[in-house]
């Protein structure tokens, strides 16, 4: 009878170690920035418009020694496995969006880097007007003309009535390394730091 | 080790150009740019996949294309 529990103890210490490692691979934090939001237009139709409006965050990252990760794709949506290439956007930032590249985390290395998650939105055209009217396009992206739109109290009320919690999502992050294969985190995101 | 993903609302333009071997990545199939209009004819595509990692590089195996 003693020499049962004996195993049964041992053995819950080797799930709770085992489970502990696997939470503790790689850390993904969000941190404050205070950059735009950026809208990218995507198409006119008679009285409205397709745009997307896309949300910045600061995403540091903390690898534990002795292991390499790789991050080969982050997306935004309701499902971890599922990339909606139609309703959600995401984008690397440096300076400009760009299509985002594969992340190589060595042992114990840190590594902070800026991403756009964007939310597909049919919106009036006085609407977008007043977003876009008389203003320069701050880049061109894959043929499609992007704008830098500052925040303020409107903007966040118009942009948190448009984008509701079902169609959010979460910001997913899939993952790769020698011992455990191919693994997800996602972490809760708000629209808006404050 | 494969894991299993999908990949949806892939636009008639980019299955077209994917048929064609005109795409010849995943990223280019996911960035993708496509113009979005409220015409209901447009078809859109769930491709399902095996994703498997090779000497360092990922290689996507698709499983399935359902139109939707």
């Amino acid at each position: 009878m003693k020499k049962t529990i004996y195993f049964i103890f041992i053995y819950i210490i080797l799930i709770a170690c085992g489970s502990t490692s696997a939470q503790n691979d790689v850390a993904i934090l969000q941190k404050r920035t205070n950059l735009p939001l950026k809208l990218i237009y995507n198409s006119q139709e008679n009285d409205s418009s397709y745009i997307y409006l896309c949300f910045p965050k600061k995403i540091y990252i903390e690898n534990q020694p002795n292991i390499k990760n790789k991050i080969h794709n982050y997306h935004v949506g309701q499902h971890h496995k599922n990339i909606d290439i139609l309703h959600y956007k995401t984008y690397e930032y440096t300076n400009k969006l760009i299509i985002k590249k594969d992340i190589t985390l060595n042992n114990n290395e840190t590594k902070t880097f800026i991403l756009y998650h964007g939310y597909l939105l049919k919106v009036l055209n006085e609407k977008l007007d007043v977003f876009i009217k008389n203003k320069k396009e701050s880049q061109i992206l894959q043929g499609f003309s992007v704008y830098d739109i500052y925040i303020n109290d409107t903007i966040k009320k118009w942009a948190i009535s448009k984008i509701s919690d079902s169609l959010k999502g979460k910001l997913h992050f899939s993952l790769h390394n020698k011992e455990k294969g191919f693994f997800y985190k996602s972490l809760d995101i708000e629209l808006f730091d404050d | 080790m494969i894991q299993l993903g999908a990949v949806e609302f892939v636009s008639q333009e980019a299955h077209e150009k994917f048929l064609q071997n005109n795409i010849k990545t995943f990223d280019e199939l996911e960035n993708f740019p496509s113009i979005v209009t409220a015409n209901k004819a447009n078809n859109y595509y769930t491709y399902f996949y095996y994703i498997k990692e090779e000497n360092g590089r990922n290689k996507y195996l698709i499983d399935s294309i359902f139109m939707r």
